[in-house]
């Protein structure tokens, strides 16, 4: 399953400013909900907060990834912000997250979940990569650059 | 250097939490900890790296600790995986 099938332009906002953490997530919950991803933001959000509850999912190098498996996904997609002044997503290294993706994986969903945060993080474990996505300027720049890196990567 | 294979018994593998427990608790030792898995050698201290490597349920995986502290930081990292990784 290639990364770029489960984004798409309507789940991208570039350069928003959430004043905290919770504001970051009802960011990316909306955008899951505009690109049909789920059909209960409310549900979907809730096992989002309690996926953050049990431990930060901020992974360190500015990149935070929230996850949850819920029953309010109807398909498995990804969307994604960039916080040019950075939102504390409680990293454990204690950087402030700059690019954030959130996943919505379907609650039978067997592995995918794991497929997908494990591609990502092959990519984005390359800093320019992170920081080329950072500094996109429109939604089709951004998926552009994962699909150019992701055929490089995986094909 | 000393070194055990593991076999990862949790339910859905080294995914995020896991694979969190499994950098922070290995951190703690001075030694180099590396994950051998499908032919790939996987910074065992890295989150990143870990999660990475998509090591699923199931997956036979090599542990090789080498320095100082190694004989207590792969007892701790063979425990750790064979009592489920926090789950």
């Amino acid at each position: 399953m290639r990364i770029v099938d489960l984004m798409k332009k309507e789940g991208i906002a570039l350069g928003v400013n959430p004043a905290d953490k919770e504001a970051a997530i009802d960011i990316m919950v909306d955008l899951q909900d505009k690109s049909g991803n789920i059909n209960n933001a409310k549900t979907y959000k809730k096992g989002i907060l309690k996926r953050e509850s049990e431990g930060s999912t901020a992974v360190g190098m500015g990149i935070a990834i929230p996850h949850t498996k819920n029953k309010a996904v109807i398909q498995p997609g990804l969307v994604a912000i960039t916080v040019p002044n950075g939102v504390d997503y409680e990293s454990p290294a204690g950087d402030m997250s700059t690019l954030l993706f959130m996943i919505a994986a379907p609650k039978n969903g067997g592995d995918v979940h794991l497929e997908v945060l494990s591609r990502l993080m092959v990519m984005l474990m390359d800093e320019t990569f992170a920081n080329n996505l950072r500094a996109a300027k429109t939604a089709d720049e951004f998926l552009e650059i994962i699909d150019t890196k992701e055929t490089e990567k995986f094909s | 250097m000393v070194s055990q294979k593991v076999t990862l018994t949790n339910g859905q593998g080294f995914h995020m939490r896991p694979a969190g427990v499994f950098a922070n608790a290995m951190s703690k030792y001075s030694c180099d900890v590396t994950i051998k898995f499908n032919g790939n050698d996987i910074n065992g201290k890295s989150l990143m790296n870990i999660i990475a490597a998509c090591i699923k349920c199931g997956s036979e995986v090599e542990i090789c600790c080498d320095g100082a502290d190694e004989n207590d930081a792969l007892k701790t990292a063979v425990d750790l995986v064979e009592s489920g990784l926090g789950e």
